[in-house]
């Protein structure tokens, strides 16, 4: 039992069929009269920020502008350019309705138009915030980063090109719409990969340092409704009702993981996308066994416990006691070449496109990494270069 | 001085100061921003809503104040000299706009500039001279603490362009007010702006530009017309000229319409005493006006044997006859004592009042009495120097009423003291003070001047009211951004031929019954072409009324964005419920009526908030915004309708609704609403325990059941989820008894087991009332028959 925890959760979430009809009621809660837009081109191309404005039909709204073109990595510079034009048109709220560069470009600006800063790099790092920011609504178009409901942020910093990490408990989004019809669209790919992700924020929650009671039940949920519609989904995107669930899941394992955080997947995750450039969802799906069978003294009581909502009931009451954390593992493994049976997911990180030479240089980041803090085990550079080996082939 | 440099036209340069920072730049207007926004008001509008976080502590660094002249000022037409101040003020939050009719803005055009705009906060007390060759920031520590006139004489201001707060601005009183000579900016605390930025005072020497009209031959002819009317009109030459403003003391009393003891009464035997008539015969010595003024309406009189400024009507009379003081010598007293503080007379009065009337009521400790002048006078320098009580009082009748309660009878608007017009007899000005941007304002539309003083509208009826706030409150703001003097209105408008020449009685119809065509033929072409014959600019009656339009809509819209909505805009309870002992009917003002056309003449949403349509229209700015679901709102709307039909037939017919009815209390009013949307459903229990539909404000509903979405509505109405769902997923609120909100869930069900076939009914209800078959189909034809289609 641990002694002490914290939990937080202020984001208001809406979530379900014509969740988006309820934002102009929001608008009123928040006071806002003139929110920006901010999203990016494959989302407007799919009409869904049409959709959004269409839903709000009859609100007291003005949207000064919509600034569409926000790129896959969120940087400094746009950062800065949109703040501009949020101060220019008089703007007092933001909507952002995208995947993880949308959201977290959305928090940079809040940043810097609430502080009312220059300089994005003042406020980088831990609790620089000193006050409120202005109301931030998250319209989520991918079930993933759970970014609409943590207190986290990632923007590259363009001059020195390092991706800064800021977190502070304003940076929480004020409220997040859980809408089927923003996710309905997305590529069997994308979906497979996200929902890896998410995955493994829940795992990662349930199994690393400052796991605690609250955020075991939202991280427990979530395993169980990813697994039960992850596969599927990959085979039929129209399905509303899963749709719906997955989207769901992602949040609840973002309320978990932002309160109880991450471990090893994170950090090879975000040192091998650093090096090599792979999409973060992708490491999540190829690191996440691994780490499991690196991390597994530690957590078998954890992982034993998980085989429940990850594969049912059946195959937990059929798993022996003790062989039911392997059994989540293998399930983990299961699933994993099941995506890639199906859409060609990389389990390895050949298949990813990492060189062989660049693990050193990923291994040595990766032991660098914030979220290592909280990993159950402690990392040495060999440890994690052994990791990656087994990983890459 | 070298010789006059000429400006040609108008100059479009304005002063930016910054205290903080102790820098000064200049900035220009483009010919653009001053054919959309003229000058003066708008101008200075236009720029904060530009340059200021409307967010912004009103006595805070980042609250600016700007001080804008119009293109009239330095050109010599009549009623030229005034000048526009915006700021937030303290005293509402919201956007202040004061006109002034000192000389503040003619020696700053000679220096070159239309405007100043006052940026940061000193640190210590300071005061600027403005000359040709720029700003210099002086320490004021010599004149701080001195009163206003004690102040323009040391710094020898009586030539030179002043703006001066005396103590009350420097203590932060929030309805502190700022001199020019002996004109002010009188209402919303400005005083307390320039105090809180450390700025005692600004003094502008005479520099040497000089202003020549672009087309002059045709300037002198349109200004020599404008004296012409000035000189006819009644009100310009003989009852303003004469006895002042308190030329209005008999005709309001005449028309019940004063204010006499805190706004209970509209009359009083006593008033003549007030009358402009006697004090002119007794007390007025000469004329004392704005500078350039063709009207004089300003006197000095001779007041306990001193010769002094004589009280300008909302004086008199809230000083007066709302304190029921009917002393002429002692309320000049006052108004000096609070010209040398720099108290807004109006707002000081009406406070009095209400305190007055709370002690009455045993809600808060005060020791002045309605009619009696005892402790006025100390009181004012309390409250100025907020020693003792006064420290209170500073803060105006509606936080005092947040704190010891009687919000009734504190008499304000949105935080703006009431001026000297009881709505009650002008139904019109209720409507105007209910919607005025700054607050409980006389001078946003001036409707009384038509209901009382002209005859043109029947002060006790609804009829055209809504489309003359409408058209006054755009002709205002186009005059004091022009800028003149509103009162040249009555001049202008009246005396052009159109006004002039036909019976009265005919124009009378006209107003009355066709306003909009009247107000497309009223003539008020001088204003548009002073306008255009100074600065060369094109500009038709039209566009100068669509500038008014514009910068209307701009301060409210400002205003919405600070946070004022619908419920902001509505009258003390006094005016909306009690009757008066001078009224025989005991008449109330319908303000809500009134109001739905105003919004929508407006082009307001239901809120209150201009809509981008209208923001687009008047080419304030572009935005996205998404439209109303107008054919779910019908649907509904319809669905309201037929329910409403049912429900009322239901109510005398079927025993289960009788009976849960029945213990509903009399008169009980139930809403229906939707929110951002019109469509709604009233029921009133009658007499006779009959559902009535009706019309029910918000306000007056006992019980609101509130959509969340239209699209919830329109769900619940098409019969595709009940109500159960609809609770359930968040989508109703319920303001209210929940035990009657309860009973009539169990009606509901019952109206729908009648209207609906059972198939429907099952998916819509837990469970299904039990009604006898025949009993069912019988009363469904009927509704369906008669009933919903004849609501019979």
């Amino acid at each position: 039992m641990k002694e002490y925890f914290e939990f937080q959760n202020k984001t208001k979430i809406l979530a379900g069929k014509k969740a988006l009809e309820n934002l102009p009621s929001e608008f009123d809660n928040f006071r806002v009269k003139r929110p920006i837009i901010l999203t990016d081109r494959g989302v407007n191309k799919a009409g869904l920020v049409d959709k959004v404005i269409k839903a709000c039909g009859g609100a007291d709204v003005i949207f000064p502008a919509i600034i569409d073109d926000i790129p896959q990595d969120s940087s400094t510079e746009e950062v800065n350019k949109i703040a501009e034009i949020y101060n220019e048109k008089k703007c007092d709220g933001i909507i952002a309705i995208g995947g993880g560069s949308v959201i977290d470009t959305a928090k940079g600006v809040n940043i810097l138009v609430s502080e009312k800063g220059k300089d994005l790099k003042e406020f980088a790092g831990a609790e620089r915030l000193k006050r409120p920011l202005r109301p931030l609504f998250v319209i989520p178009t991918t079930a993933g980063t759970g970014s609409e409901v943590t207190a986290v942020a990632v923007i590259k910093d363009d001059k020195s090109a390092t991706k800064m990490l800021f977190t502070s408990r304003y940076l929480m989004p004020d409220v997040a719409v859980i809408d089927p019809r923003m996710t309905i669209t997305l590529p069997a790919y994308i979906t497979a990969l996200t929902a890896m992700d998410a995955l493994t924020h829940a795992i990662e929650a349930y199994t690393c340092l400052q796991k605690n009671l609250f955020s075991d039940v939202y991280a427990w949920k979530a395993i169980e409704l990813i697994s039960k519609n992850i596969v599927e989904l990959v085979k039929n995107g129209k399905d509303k009702e899963r749709r719906l669930e997955m989207a769901i899941a992602a949040t609840m394992a973002g309320v978990a993981f932002s309160n109880s955080m991450v471990g090893l997947v994170h950090s090879l995750g975000h040192a091998a996308g650093a090096v090599a450039k792979i999409p973060h969802g992708v490491a999540m799906n190829i690191f996440l066994p691994h780490v499991l069978k690196f991390n597994y003294e530690e957590i078998k009581e954890e992982l034993k416990e998980l085989l429940l909502p990850l594969a049912g009931e059946e195959i937990y009451v059929k798993t022996e006691e003790k062989e039911r954390a392997r059994k989540f593992i293998e399930k983990i493994e299961e699933l994993q070449e099941r995506l890639n049976e199906l859409i060609k997911l990389p389990k390895t990180l050949k298949e990813a496109g990492v060189k062989e030479e660049q693990l050193e240089e990923i291994a040595e980041k990766a032991i660098n990494d914030g979220s290592l803090t909280l990993n159950p085990k402690d990392v040495t550079k060999e440890e994690a270069l052994r990791i990656l080996m087994k990983a890459y082939e | 001085m070298t010789s006059p440099r000429l400006i040609l036209g108008s100059h479009n340069k304005l002063l930016e100061i910054d205290l903080t920072k102790k820098a000064f730049t200049t900035v220009s207007i483009s010919n653009e921003e001053r054919k959309l926004y003229l000058g003066g008001k708008g101008l200075a509008i236009y720029y904060l809503y530009k340059k200021m976080d409307l967010s912004c502590d009103p006595l805070g660094e980042d609250n600016i104040i700007a001080i804008f002249g119009g293109v009239m000022v330095g050109t010599g037409a009549p009623n030229s000299s005034r000048f526009a101040a915006v700021t937030k003020s303290p005293l509402t939050g919201l956007i202040v706009s004061s006109s002034c009719g000192g000389s503040f803005a003619f020696f700053l055009k000679s220096v070159g500039y239309d405007g100043v705009i006052i940026k940061g906060q000193a640190k210590e007390p300071t005061y600027l001279s403005i000359t040709e060759n720029g700003v210099s920031f002086n320490s004021a520590s010599k004149i701080w603490g001195k009163d206003i006139f004690e102040t323009q004489e040391l710094l020898e201001a009586k030539n030179k362009g002043n703006l001066v707060i005396g103590p009350a601005g420097e203590n932060r009183v929030l309805y502190a007010n700022v001199a020019s000579g002996h004109r002010f900016f009188g209402r919303g605390g400005i005083g307390a702006v320039f105090g809180a930025k450390n700025l005692k005072a600004i003094v502008v020497e005479k520099g040497s530009f000089r202003i020549k009209p672009k087309k002059e031959k045709k300037y002198m002819k349109i200004k020599r017309k404008a004296i012409k009317y000035i000189n006819r009109n009644e009100y310009t030459s003989d009852l303003y000229r004469n006895y002042g403003t308190n030329a209005g003391f008999r005709i309001c009393n005449e028309k019940k319409i004063l204010p006499v003891r805190n706004f209970t009464k509209g009359m009083s035997e006593k008033a003549s005493e007030l009358y402009g008539e006697r004090l002119k015969s007794e007390f007025y010595k000469k004329y004392s006006s704005c500078r350039n003024c063709a009207i004089l309406c300003g006197h000095k009189g001779m007041f306990n044997g001193k010769l002094i400024q004589a009280p300008e009507y909302e004086t008199t009379s809230l000083f007066g006859s709302n304190l029921e003081i009917y002393d002429a010598e002692k309320i000049a007293e006052w108004n000096e004592i609070c010209s040398r503080l720099g108290l807004d007379t109006i707002s000081i009065s009406v406070t009095l009042a209400y305190a007055i009337e709370a002690n009455e009521k045993n809600l808060f400790s005060f020791p002045l009495k309605f009619g009696s002048p005892e402790g006025v006078s100390e009181i004012l320098y309390d409250i100025a120097y907020r020693k003792g009580i006064g420290e209170e009082l500073a803060l105006g009748t509606k936080r005092l009423a947040e704190k010891y309660g009687g919000k009734g009878f504190a008499m304000n608007i949105k935080g703006l003291e009431f001026s000297g017009y009881d709505p009650r007899g002008c139904w019109g000005q209720g409507l105007s003070y209910s919607v005025a941007n700054r607050g409980a304002c006389h001078l946003s539309a001036s409707l009384f001047t038509l209901e009382a003083f002209f005859n043109f509208l029947k002060g006790e009826s609804k009829r055209a009211k809504a489309q003359f706030v409408y058209y006054m409150e755009n002709l205002f703001s186009a005059i004091n951004s022009l800028q003149l003097c509103i009162f040249t209105s009555y001049a202008f408008m009246l005396e052009a031929p159109i006004a002039k020449y036909p019976p009265k009685i005919f124009l009378k119809i006209f107003i009355s019954y066709f306003p909009r065509i009247t107000q497309k033929v009223l003539d008020i072409s001088i204003y548009s072409k002073l306008f255009e014959t100074v600065t060369g600019i094109k500009q038709s009656s039209r566009d100068f009324l669509k500038a008014g339009e514009r910068i209307h809509i701009l301060e409210r819209y400002m205003n919405t964005l600070i946070g004022v909505s619908r419920i902001d805009d509505t009258l003390p309870e006094r005016f909306l419920n009690e009757g008066r002992e001078s009224d025989k009917k005991k008449k109330v003002v319908p303000l809500e009526e009134m109001q739905e056309k105003y919004y929508k003449i407006r082009g307001y949403s239901r809120n209150g908030v201009p809509t981008a349509k209208v923001m687009k229209k008047l080419g304030i700015e572009e935005g996205f915004q998404p439209k109303p679901k107008r054919i779910k709102e019908r649907i509904v709307s319809l669905v309201f309708t037929i329910l409403g039909r049912a429900m009322k037939t239901l109510s005398t017919i079927d025993s289960n609704i009788k009976q849960e009815i029945r213990s509903w209390p009399t008169n009980f009013k139930i809403l229906f609403n939707v929110d951002n949307y019109e469509t709604s459903l009233g029921l009133l229990k009658n007499k006779k325990g009959v559902l009535n539909p009706q019309k029910i404000p918000e306000k007056q509903a006992d019980l609101v059941i509130t959509f969340r979405t239209i699209d919830a509505a329109f769900e619940l109405m098409t019969a595709q989820k009940g109500i159960h769902h609809a609770y359930a997923s968040n989508a109703i609120k319920v303001k209210g008894d929940t035990q009657i909100a309860m009973s009539l869930i169990r009606c509901l069900n019952i109206t729908e087991t009648y209207l609906f076939p059972r198939i429907i009914a099952k998916r819509i209800m837990r469970k299904i009332p039990t009604i006898n078959l025949m009993k069912r189909y019988i009363v469904r034809i009927y509704l369906y028959l008669f009933s919903i289609p004849f609501n019979i």
